[in-house]
C-alpha cells in the first residue's frame, strides 16, 4: 500500500478528521498485463474494436493493458454484408492460450466476448464486459426503462410512459426485470419479460408495491407494500402470487436486498426515528441492527459473494456510497464527489458497483471498479438513476 | 523469449489467416462463436390491465360459493349441507384460477378451546368431501376460527345457526 495514495485521498475529503470514515482504499492487487494488437482493413472498425478492448481490459480489475504484456492478444477484424468477424489469438508467456473467432452484427458484443474470454482464460474468473445495466431515464416528464451495455452504443428504451416508472430489478436468470409503474394511478408491480417483450402487472395492492428484490433462486420477490397504512416488507411468490408479510411495525420498513444464500434480507427501517440498516431472516421475524455509525443509512445491496453490503449514508449534508462487511465492520466510503450518490448495486462478480450520482449536474449512472477504484460515467445527457445490473450473459 | 513469442505469434497468425483474404467472403468456421447484438432486446408492450379483471372474477366466485351449515355440536353434513356442498364442489371443479380457504366456525356456546377443535372438524369434513369429489388438494386450505369470528352477534338460535358453518373464502392463485 503506497502512502502517497492514502495522503491524496485524505486531501480530497473535505474536512477529513481522524473520526471520519476511512476511504475505500484501492485493493491494489496486481493486474495481469496484457498487450493488444488489432488489425483489419476498415480503419474505423479497427479503432473502435481496439479502443473497446483496451477499455474492457482496463476496467476488469484483473487485467490491464501494457506495451509488453504477460499475455498478448493478436486480433483482426473483417466485415462484409453478412456481418463482422473478429478473430483473436492469445498467447501467454509464449504459449498459445486460445484461438477464437466471434461473429455478429456489431463489433461491441464481439469485443466484450473476447475480453470476458481473456479474463477467464488468464485468471479463471468471470468477466463482466458482456453484462448490461438497466435503469430509469426521466426526460421532460416522460419515464423510460432503459438498458445500456458497457460501451458507446446508446441505451435501448424498453418501456416508456408519461407516469412514473421506478425501482427496476433484474432477475437472477436474466429473463425478467421487475419494476414499479404508476400508470394505473397506483404504484403497481410489473414484470417485463426479455423473451417476449411483454410488461405485465403482477401485483396491485393499495398504495405502494415498490423496491422489488429477487431471491437468488428467482422464485420470490421481496418488496415494500404500504396497504396497511405503513410501509412494510412482504415476500411475493412469483408463481403462485402468495404474499407473506415479513415486517409488521409502525415504522417504515423498505429497500430489501437478499443475501446470496437467500437466507437473509438486509433492509432499511426508521424504527429508531431515523433510517438504519437491519438484517433479518428471509422468513421474517426479529431483525438485528447492522449500522451504527451514520445518522441516515438506506438502499442496501448485498454483494454476490455474501461478504459485503453496499449502501448510501448521509455525510454532512451529502449522500455517499459506503461498503462494509456483512457483519457491519470495516466501513469504507467509496464516493467523494457530488452531493447525492445513491442506489448502489453490485456487478454479478462483486468486483464493481453501479450507482447514481449528481456530481456532473443531472443524475447519471456511474460504474466503479473496486480494485483500482476507477469510476466511469455510463450515461450521458438525460437524467438517469436507479440502476440494476444484469447477471452474467449465458454463453454456449 | 520475446523473439520466440513473436515467432509463435507469426506462425499462429499465418495458420489462422491462411487462405483468407480480408476482402473476400470468409468461410464459415465451426469454431466461430456467434454473439447476438443487442438488438436482441424487445421493445416492451404494456399488457392490458388484467389485474382489475382478475379481482372482479375473484369477487364473482366469492358471490357464487355457498357456505355450509351445521347442527349444534356437530360436524355432520345433513341433506341441506350436502346440497350446498355439491353445488360448491361442482363450481370449484369447473372454474379455475382461484383457491379456497375453508373456514370452520361455531356458535358462542361452549368453551373457546372446544370450539376451535369443532371448527377444525367442520372444515376438515368439507375438505375431505371436496378432495373426494376430485378437487386438487393444492387448491384448498383449512382454518378454524372456533367461535372467535362470528358472522352474527346475538344470543339466540337465529344468530347461532348463522355461525355454525364452514365459510368458503376465495383466494388468488392456482
Amino acid at each position: 500500500m503506497k502512502p502517497g495514495i492514502i495522503a491524496v485521498l485524505l486531501v480530497l475529503i473535505p474536512g477529513a478528521t481522524a473520526t471520519d470514515f476511512l476511504p475505500m482504499t484501492p485493493v491494489g492487487a496486481e493486474c495481469v498485463p496484457v498487450s493488444v494488437s488489432v488489425t483489419g482493413r476498415d480503419k474505423a472498425l479497427v479503432d473502435d474494436a481496439e479502443a473497446q478492448l483496451i477499455d474492457d481490459i482496463d476496467f476488469s480489475g484483473l487485467l490491464e493493458t501494457a506495451e509488453e504484456g504477460y499475455a498478448h492478444v493478436e486480433a483482426s477484424v473483417y466485415s462484409d454484408d453478412r456481418g463482422i468477424l473478429l478473430r483473436a489469438g492469445v498467447t501467454c508467456a509464449g504459449e498459445m492460450l486460445m484461438v477464437k473467432e466471434y461473429s455478429g452484427s456489431s463489433i461491441y458484443p464481439l469485443v466484450h466476448a473476447l475480453a470476458d474470454d481473456l479474463v477467464y482464460q488468464i485468471t479463471g474468473e468471470q468477466g463482466i464486459a458482456s453484462t448490461r445495466i438497466a435503469y430509469i431515464v426521466r426526460d421532460s416528464g416522460t419515464y423510460h426503462l432503459a438498458v445500456k451495455s458497457l460501451d458507446p452504443r446508446p441505451p435501448f428504451y424498453i418501456l416508456s410512459d408519461d407516469d412514473v416508472i421506478t425501482t427496476p430489478a433484474w432477475s437472477p436468470d436474466g429473463d425478467r426485470i421487475a419494476f414499479t409503474a404508476f400508470r394505473s394511478d397506483n404504484g403497481d408491480l410489473y414484470l417485463y419479460s426479455l423473451s417476449d417483450g411483454t410488461a405485465s402487472k403482477i401485483l396491485s395492492r393499495g398504495g405502494l408495491n415498490t423496491s422489488p428484490a429477487w431471491s437468488p433462486d428467482g422464485g420470490s420477490i421481496a418488496l415494500t407494500l404500504s396497504e396497511n397504512g405503513n410501509s412494510d416488507i412482504y415476500l411475493l411468490d412469483v408463481d403462485s402470487g402468495d404474499l407473506q408479510r415479513l415486517t409488521a411495525r409502525n415504522s417504515i420498513e423498505t429497500s430489501a436486498s437478499f443475501s446470496p444464500t437467500g437466507n437473509q434480507i438486509v433492509f432499511t427501517s426508521d424504527r429508531l426515528g431515523y433510517p438504519q440498516l437491519y438484517v433479518m431472516d428471509s422468513g421474517g421475524g426479529g431483525a438485528d441492527r447492522a449500522t451504527f455509525s451514520h445518522g441516515y443509512c438506506d438502499s442496501p445491496s448485498w454483494s454476490p459473494s455474501g461478504d459485503r453490503i453496499a449502501y448510501t449514508a448521509m455525510v454532512g449534508s451529502d449522500f455517499h456510497i459506503f461498503v462494509m462487511n456483512a457483519d457491519g465492520s470495516d466501513i469504507r466510503q467509496v464516493t467523494f464527489e457530488g452531493t447525492l450518490n445513491e442506489d448502489p448495486v453490485w456487478s454479478p462478480t462483486g468486483r464493481h458497483l453501479a450507482f447514481s450520482s449528481d456530481r456532473d449536474g443531472a443524475r447519471a449512472i456511474y460504474i466503479l471498479e473496486l480494485n483500482r477504484l476507477t469510476v466511469r460515467k455510463l450515461t450521458e445527457g438525460v437524467e438517469s438513476y436507479c440502476a440494476t445490473w444484469s447477471p452474467l450473459r449465458e454463453r454456449d | 523469449m520475446l523473439a520466440m513469442c513473436a515467432a509463435v505469434l507469426v506462425a499462429m497468425f499465418t495458420v489462422t489467416s491462411a487462405g483468407c483474404r480480408p476482402d473476400e467472403p470468409l468461410p464459415d468456421s465451426d469454431s466461430t462463436e456467434v454473439i447476438p447484438g443487442d438488438d436482441s432486446l424487445l421493445v416492451g408492450v404494456w399488457q392490458p390491465d388484467t389485474m382489475a379483471t382478475y379481482m372482479e372474477e375473484l369477487a364473482v366466485h366469492q358471490e357464487q360459493l355457498r357456505d355450509v351449515f351445521f347442527e349444534y355440536d356437530s360436524n355432520e353434513l345433513d341433506s341441506e349441507a350436502m346440497d350446498a356442498l355439491m353445488f360448491d364442489a361442482n363450481y370449484i371443479m369447473s372454474h379455475s384460477g382461484f383457491r379456497v380457504l375453508l373456514e370452520g366456525h361455531c356458535d358462542e356456546r361452549g368453551t373457546i378451546d372446544y370450539n376451535l377443535a369443532l371448527g377444525e372438524r367442520r372444515a376438515q369434513a368439507v375438505y375431505d368431501y371436496l378432495v373426494g369429489y376430485g378437487i386438487s388438494a393444492s387448491r384448498l386450505e383449512t382454518v378454524s376460527y372456533g367461535k372467535e369470528r362470528p358472522f352474527s352477534y346475538g344470543s339466540d338460535e337465529a344468530a347461532w345457526a348463522q355461525n355454525r358453518r364452514v365459510h368458503f373464502r376465495v383466494l388468488p392463485g392456482n
